[in-house]
């Protein structure tokens, strides 16, 4: 070491990258389904289902035969060396020849533009991993699949092939509780190719289910290692744990039959010679405990069932993060299309109902004057004008929308959860039900371009254009992608799928805040508005217009007389409260329930101010404006807000 | 280096009573005290107290060979040493009572004054004195393998890159630009790069055949070495509630 250098070196930096280079092999990406598509016309690539170090793994469907099968795809840069290729398709033309139930079987491999493949034969289930991940798998279950793994050992290694890999993920359960073995031979396979690479990922990875003679690279490795690989799977089916160190024995951690014992301590033997000598003698070994102790209850529930559910777990954890990623989107995006929306229409109506009630405010101000009793009289009653706004509360569509949005995606889980998911003709259900809930943005899509077309270029055209555009985009391709990727995110580690449903829950009680924070923001129940105002001449000199917002919800009546306006409520408890607005003051008439607890505002003010205008009519005054806001608070969390918009303008002399 | 029977297994094989594991057992001890010493000075200290009662500790275990209390049979050196350091200071006082030991006995050179000038100030206050104990060892490991790595350079001939080439095992480049080194040293950029990188292939192995020396013949060394990451990576995190 450094002699001169009395700081002791960077410890963890040395170890990460000693480790570093060796615990992740170099990351590669898996070829894309198009690329597949174009290398393979003769399948119909359906989804990556997995990927490794080595290999990534497919669904596929042989077109001709209409079989599924899985595609295995060895990582392109091993390719490019000959001799690999050469090695491979020796051990894949040895592979091919393995036919026996609990093998799965090569149907073809070869070597087609850089890419080592093979293609296998499709299992509908679980691997032991992901049924133990779901913590389901009873010893009894687990000493009924074990004899079928050794049957595949045993035939395999009569055939003078040597798995090398035995570990939990390469053994597949059907949902028959049918056993496959897969990846024959391929550990041995990266094991000659990349010395660097692999036998780093073998010291450092995880080696508990190598033989002592697989790790240590001495010795010649032959089908005895496969049994102490098995010896460490049986330990694991039976305890959950890994046979490390001085383990427990089983009978003690986990109940089974002291025979048991025997058979995990024989297979795990450190001298090949010590251990059992074939899978054989190991199968008769399980089976007789088996058959011993396990027959009582293994009876209960069917490994099948076991297999299918994992299968369904599998699918229903991407589907469910699917789901609330399109709920989320779906939430943002009807907010964002409302807004827009709302701002379209009701601006629109609004401004007619301003240019109306001026007019009719001047229409009626003249017939006073015609009548010539406006002025005359102190103090002034202002002649009454009411308008009515029933506007649709935004909130209201955008909660509607989101719940409807949200009942097509949970249907279509339904559809999902009665196992009908990845068939022709549900798939394409699900799909069509998924696509609907885009329709209405579609729709203001279109509209907005319509729009843009016929009346040339607006500002609000193009917002709409541009959120429903923006949402439906996002959204597809957001769809697109999770369709795609479903399954991979769904074959993650037990404690990944924990984090992905944390997460997704916390996604959808984030959207459920966003959108009822939303829904409590925009202003919700009836619009109404009253308008007053003071002409002389043909003139108008001064208006108030009052606009009640209220969150009670549409009034059962409104009636306007010369003096005011009256607003009728029910309100919560049923009772009946009338709300009066007279002259310049808001007054709680006749109610029950309607008890004020505080008022903030100016109004009384305004009232002043108008009288302070007709006083002075005549005075030189120069125009005012103003907005005066009363807000009432009533027991219950009632809200009324009165805005007054003021005008006055008063002209000199006469 | 081959991967032949450990150290730590020699000893467990042989016992102390055999002069091959006797040897092998001292050659452990005097690799790894400095975990030892550290473990004591977080709980008593004193630098000379902590010295000493590293010190009588393997005395005892080199002289008298008394490994009753953790058998070396089961697990790896790592534990077992723990384990007799804790077992040697719960003794403690009722050694001081019988006063039998003569205290100034050495069996191994222990540079402790060294020893407090590099770590002294990292002896990290938040972790308790296993986690203290935990942390060097994975340091001392990780000093043998640099150790072993430069030994194993200077043999092949290699030696007068190492100075320039340590960077890189850190994850870094070296200090001047690859061709200015290339030019001092009279070799191509290219060589300099290929000698990096097997430096770097050279260091994992070295450590991985540290590590191994101290389990157990039949155990794999990726749970220890992902142990020693743990007690690197504790000991450069928040404080921790002692156990």
């Amino acid at each position: 070491m450094d002699t001169d250098d009395q700081r002791p070196p960077a410890h963890d930096k040395l170890l990460r990258q000693a480790l570093g280079a060796t615990e992740h092999p170099a990351p590669w990406t898996a070829p894309g389904l198009d690329t597949l598509a174009a290398v393979f016309p003769e399948l119909l690539v359906e989804d990556l289902i997995g990927q490794g170090g080595m290999a990534a793994v497919y669904r596929a469907v042989q077109k001709k035969l209409e079989r599924r099968v899985a595609l295995k795809v060895l990582r392109p840069d091993l390719a490019k060396e000959p001799e690999f290729v050469a090695r491979f398709l020796r051990e894949a033309r040895a592979l091919a020849q393995l036919q026996h139930p609990h093998v799965l079987t090569v149907y073809d491999f070869g070597e087609r533009e850089g890419l080592c493949y093979l293609l296998v034969e499709y299992v509908d289930g679980a691997n032991l991993r992901e049924l133990m991940a779901m913590g389901r798998l009873s010893p009894a279950e687990a000493l009924r699949l074990v004899p079928q793994v050794c049957a595949g050992l045993q035939f395999a290694h009569e055939h003078g092939i040597v798995h090398r890999d035995v570990k939990p993920e390469n053994v597949l359960v059907d949902r028959h509780g049918q056993v496959r073995l897969a990846d024959f031979g391929l550990a041995k396979l990266a094991g000659g190719s990349d010395p660097s690479l692999t036998r780093s990922s073998m010291v450092f990875g995880t080696p508990h289910y190598m033989a002592p003679e697989q790790w240590r690279g001495s010795g010649t490795v032959d089908h005895r290692a496969d049994i102490y690989s098995l010896g460490v799977l049986l330990y694991e089916l039976l305890t959950g744990r890994l046979p490390v160190g001085t383990y427990e024995p089983p009978s003690r951690s986990a109940g089974v039959p002291a025979g048991l014992d025997r058979v995990v301590h024989r297979s795990l033997e450190q001298e090949p010679e010590r251990r059992y000598q074939s899978a054989r003698e190991v199968q008769r070994e399980v089976e007789a405990q088996s058959t011993d102790a396990a027959a009582p209850e293994a009876a209960g529930r069917p490994v099948a069932a076991v297999a299918d559910d994992a299968g369904f777990v599998r699918r229903g954890w991407a589907l469910f993060v699917q789901a609330v990623l399109l709920l989320l989107v779906s939430g943002v995006g009807l907010a964002m299309f409302v807004a827009v929306q709302r701002r379209r229409f009701f601006a629109r109506e609004i401004a007619e109902h301003e240019i109306a009630v001026r007019e009719r405010t001047l229409a009626a101000m003249r017939q006073a004057l015609a009548q010539g009793d406006a002025w005359t009289q102190a103090p002034p009653e202002a002649k009454t004008f009411t308008l009515v706004e029933a506007l649709p509360a935004p909130a209201f569509a955008a909660i509607v929308g989101t719940w409807v949005l949200a009942t097509l995606v949970l249907v279509a889980l339904l559809l999902v959860r009665a196992g009908r998911y990845g068939r022709g003709r549900s798939r394409f259900l699900w799909s069509l039900v998924a696509a609907c809930a885009w329709l209405p943005f579609l729709a203001g899509l279109g509209f907005g371009l319509f729009q843009l077309a016929g009346s040339g270029v607006r500002r609000d055209a193009i917002a709409n254009v541009l959120a429903a555009g923006f949402t439906a985009t996002a959204a597809g391709l957001l769809f697109a992608w999770l369709w795609r990727r479903s399954a991979t995110l769904a074959r993650g580690p037990e404690p990944a799928r924990r984090w992905l449903l944390a997460s997704s829950c916390l996604v959808a009680l984030a959207s459920a805040v966003g959108v009822a924070t939303y829904a409590q923001a925009a202003p919700s129940g009836v619009t109404t508005t009253l308008v007053q105002g003071v002409l002389r001449g043909d003139r108008l000199l001064g208006a108030s217009r009052a606009t009640v917002l209220d969150s009670l919800g549409p009034p059962r009546a409104i009636s306007a007389s010369a003096t005011g306006m009256t607003w009728t409520y029910r309100t919560p408890d049923a009772a009946e409260a009338t709300l009066t607005l007279q002259g310049d003051h808001v007054a709680v008439a006749e109610s029950r329930a309607l008890v004020p607890e505080g008022r903030a505002g100016v109004g009384p003010y305004l009232g002043q101010q108008l009288r302070d205008v007709v006083a002075r009519l005549g005075a030189p005054v120069e125009t005012m404006h103003g907005r005066l806001v009363d807000r009432f608070t009533f027991a219950g969390g009632i809200e009324i807000t009165v805005a007054h918009d003021v005008v006055i303008g008063v002209e000199r002399g006469k | 280096m081959a991967f032949h029977t450990t150290r730590w297994s020699l000893v467990a094989r042989a016992g102390t009573d055999d002069l091959a594991g006797r040897q092998a057992l001292a050659e452990l001890c005097q690799a790894y005290w400095q975990p030892v010493y550290w473990l004591y000075r977080r709980l008593r200290v004193d630098p000379e107290r902590a010295r000493d009662l590293t010190q009588g500790l393997f005395a005892h275990l080199l002289e008298r060979g008394d490994l009753r209390r953790a058998d070396p049979q089961r697990g790896r050196f790592r534990a077992w040493l723990r384990a007799c350091a804790r077992h040697w200071l719960a003794d403690e006082h009722e050694r001081e009572r019988a006063h039998k030991r003569g205290g100034g006995a050495v069996v191994l050179s222990l540079d402790v004054a060294a020893e407090e000038s590099r770590y002294g100030l990292q002896a990290v206050d938040h972790l308790d004195a296993e986690a203290l104990f935990e942390r060097r060892w994975a340091q001392t490991v990780i000093e043998r393998a640099l150790v072993r790595l430069e030994r194993e350079e200077t043999t092949a001939r290699r030696g007068a890159l190492f100075p320039h080439l340590r960077v890189v095992l850190e994850g870094e480049g070296p200090r001047r630009p690859w061709a200015d080194l290339a030019r001092e040293l009279d070799t191509s950029e290219g060589a300099l790069k290929v000698a990096a990188h097997r430096l770097r292939a050279r260091f994992r192995d070295c450590l991985v055949a540290e590590v191994r020396d101290t389990l157990p013949d039949d155990v794999a060394p990726g749970d220890e070495v992902n142990e020693l990451r743990r007690s690197l990576d504790a000991g450069a995190e928040t404080p921790r509630q002692s156990r």
